[in-house]
């Protein structure tokens, strides 16, 4: 039986939900800063509120419930999800002021779809919002594309509990040995990618035309949802607003940039090269996109043939790498998806989605390393079938060390594919029970729940509300990866009666 | 490119009527009109983007959520004064032009080449009006947090004492 929680656990849990919560308050400071550059005072306004109330909640909590010694592993993976819903709800309070979003929950949702750095979008006249919602929208996927728990590791976060937290936000790699230097390297690598990108982002709109204030702007929100595999965009015509094949280019390298493993990241920033051509994952992860990019191709040239080459792999190419990377940038719109893709092309592509990026980064999806190693097992059990009975087979591979195939790795790559797959299929089938066809309503759910953020055209304000409430579940659960949400479940029925 | 633009625009006015169409028509039933002349209106929204002779706007319809690139001679970029954004509504413009679904001259895009730009209501800059009701709600959060803040400082000390 799995222990219940107690009030010792219980504390622990709200005193350090606490403490993030006040985290978030100060956070909304930024977007503030943004609406006082540009002048918009109303939205000034509603971040001034969002602030002091994420405050004051965030000190009445602290207030109430003590601190304690290190959290347990249960203590960690329930602060992990409770956090996500609070910031869900919390960070949509300056969205829904905003005007864009018909309903509080749309708000919701797309306050959940930035911070699990989806992509999908309720908001309406976006050409329209201010600088600093919009800023708000874009800075919401950079949080919670580093990971909320990872800021607050920075922070208070120290000693034993900082591991048992940072697994429950679906991290497991510990690139340093200690994870609050893994923590400052990923913001540092991340914070230099920003300088670079935003630099190149920025002169390339000036190129365009567009004026060197709104250049940095759309800069640094394009790199924020990109890097972070989010796909929001400063436009309602998401990446296609530029008409630009540089910007196309320029986006999907920093998706792709993004979708790997910072374990990988680091490795090439301290030298190792080699390990780019080394790494399991890597070589999974390319030859995926290269496979999946030329069968979606293929289908979409056979239906479509009038189309030039270049125009066809432009489209194909870009969709393929936005879905299995997870950022969910688009360079058409979904009529288009949905009206020129053939089904065989719409397949592909909803693999390429459900399969996500690379393991430790900002992608979601079942991830590379899953796929390679359950590749590995089915290899190893082909080669015993073929052998003699007493042959003993070893199987290994290469992810920043040379590490052997172990049967706990195959089982918990197992129960998360298992996980993925049961959860893409109870979205579809909840879309299809309201109407919507099945291929439809699999890509829809597989979008939402491995936080790409691609769309065929259901998500929109008008879909019905229980959809909206499947997807910001789907879209939670996808992001933490499972296992903490069944220990927030148990947390719940343990505050009815706690031991 | 000049001749084609100019045969372009004869074949429009003179042997195939241009049809009058909702943004969101061309999305939800693009193949109707793919290659042929059509005529949207819209608000102008965001930035003027230009490459080399060609310049980019793209045009929102002014209730829907729905926008669409159109490619536009410089001649006609100087007719337009307002973009839209935030508390700018942009001008609303009449685009006489064929619609592609994947033009060939720009990899594919779905765009719209406009042979005629008209301006048929000018946009404007508006104010916002300042919610007191949510200043007022602010300076009571302030009070409330600062208290909140000195009793949890308070407690925190008293905890460290007691250590």
């Amino acid at each position: 039986m799995i222990p219940q929680f107690s009030r010792d656990d219980l504390e622990g849990v709200f005193h350090y939900t606490g403490k993030l919560i006040i985290l978030l308050g100060y956070l909304f400071l930024l977007p503030l800063f943004v609406a006082i550059i540009y002048k918009e005072w109303n939205p000034a306004i509603d971040f001034i509120f969002s602030s002091l109330f994420s405050l004051s909640l965030g000190y009445l909590i602290t207030f109430k419930f003590s601190d304690q010694t290190d959290l347990n592993w249960r203590q960690g993976m329930t602060i992990a999800s409770l956090i996500w819903l609070i910031y869900m709800f919390l960070g949509a309070i300056p969205l829904y002021f905003s005007g864009h979003y018909n309903l509080y929950i749309d708000a919701c949702f797309e306050s959940m779809s930035a911070f699990a750095t989806t992509g999908l979008v309720l908001v309406r006249d976006l050409d329209h919002m201010a600088h600093s919602y919009n800023f708000w929208r874009h800075f919401m996927c950079f949080i919670g594309g580093q990971g909320i728990i990872l800021l607050g590791l920075l922070i208070f976060f120290r000693g034993a509990s900082a591991f048992k937290i940072y697994v429950g936000e679906a991290r497991e790699e510990k690139i340093l040995p200690n994870v609050v230097q893994t923590a400052k390297f990923i913001w540092i690598v991340s914070m230099c990618y920003l300088i670079i990108f935003v630099l190149i982002l920025g002169f390339v709109n000036i190129f365009h035309g567009i004026s060197p204030s709104r250049a940095f702007f759309h800069a640094i929100c394009i790199f924020m949802a990109g890097w972070d595999t989010a796909g929001f965009a400063v436009h309602l015509q998401n990446i296609s607003y530029y008409h630009s094949g540089i910007i196309d280019i320029i986006t999907s390298l920093i998706v792709i940039l993004g979708a790997l493993s910072f374990g990988l990241h680091y490795a090439v920033w301290t030298g190792k090269f080699k390990e780019i051509f080394k790494n399991y994952e890597f070589k999974i992860f390319t030859g995926s996109i290269i496979l999946l990019s030329f069968l979606t191709f293929l289908g979409f040239v056979k239906t479509t043939g009038n189309i030039d080459f270049i125009s066809s792999f432009r489209t194909t190419f870009y969709q393929v790498i936005s879905g299995h990377t997870g950022v969910g940038y688009t360079n058409v719109d979904s009529y288009y998806l949905k009206n020129y893709f053939p089904e065989f092309s719409l397949i592909f592509l909803i693999i390429a989605m459900g399969l996500g990026g690379c393991s430790c980064s900002t992608s979601g999806g079942i991830k590379m390393l899953r796929v390679g190693l359950i590749l590995k097992e089915l290899k190893k059990e082909v080669k015993g079938y073929s052998s003699p009975f007493s042959t003993v087979i070893i199987e290994k591979f290469h992810h920043i060390k040379d590490i052997s195939l172990t049967d706990a790795q195959i089982k918990t790559s197992s129960i998360i594919l298992i996980m993925y797959i049961t959860t893409y299929l109870f979205g579809s089938l909840i879309g299809t029970f309201l109407g919507y066809p099945f291929l439809y309503s699999l890509f829809e759910s597989t979008s939402a729940c491995a936080n790409v953020g691609l769309s065929v055209g259901i998500t929109n304000p008008n879909m019905p509300n229980l959809l909206k409430i499947t997807y910001i579940i789907e879209m939670w659960i996808g992001r933490l990866e499972f296992l903490s949400i069944f220990v927030f479940i148990r947390f719940l029925f343990s505050l009815r009666s706690p031991e | 490119m000049r001749k084609i633009l100019f045969l372009l625009f004869i074949y429009t006015i003179f042997l195939y009527p241009s049809e009058k169409v909702k943004i969101r028509e061309l999305y939800e039933n693009g193949e109707k009109y793919r290659g042929k002349p059509v005529i949207v209106e819209g608000e102008v929204i965001g930035d003027l983007m230009g490459r080399k002779e060609e310049r980019w706007i793209n045009i929102k319809d002014e209730f829907e959520d729905f926008a669409i690139g159109v490619v536009i001679s410089k001649k006609d970029v100087e007719k337009i004064e307002n973009f839209g954004k935030y508390r700018v509504k942009g001008d609303i413009v009449r685009i006489e032009g064929i619609y592609n679904i994947n033009c060939p001259e720009h990899q594919g895009e779905r765009d719209i080449h406009a042979l005629k730009v008209e301006i048929i209501k000018k946009g404007e800059k508006y104010e916002e009006k300042l919610n007191l009701k949510k200043i007022i709600l602010c300076f009571i959060l302030v009070g409330i947090t600062l208290v909140l803040l000195y009793l949890s400082h308070k407690k925190d000390s008293f905890e460290t004492e007691k250590v």
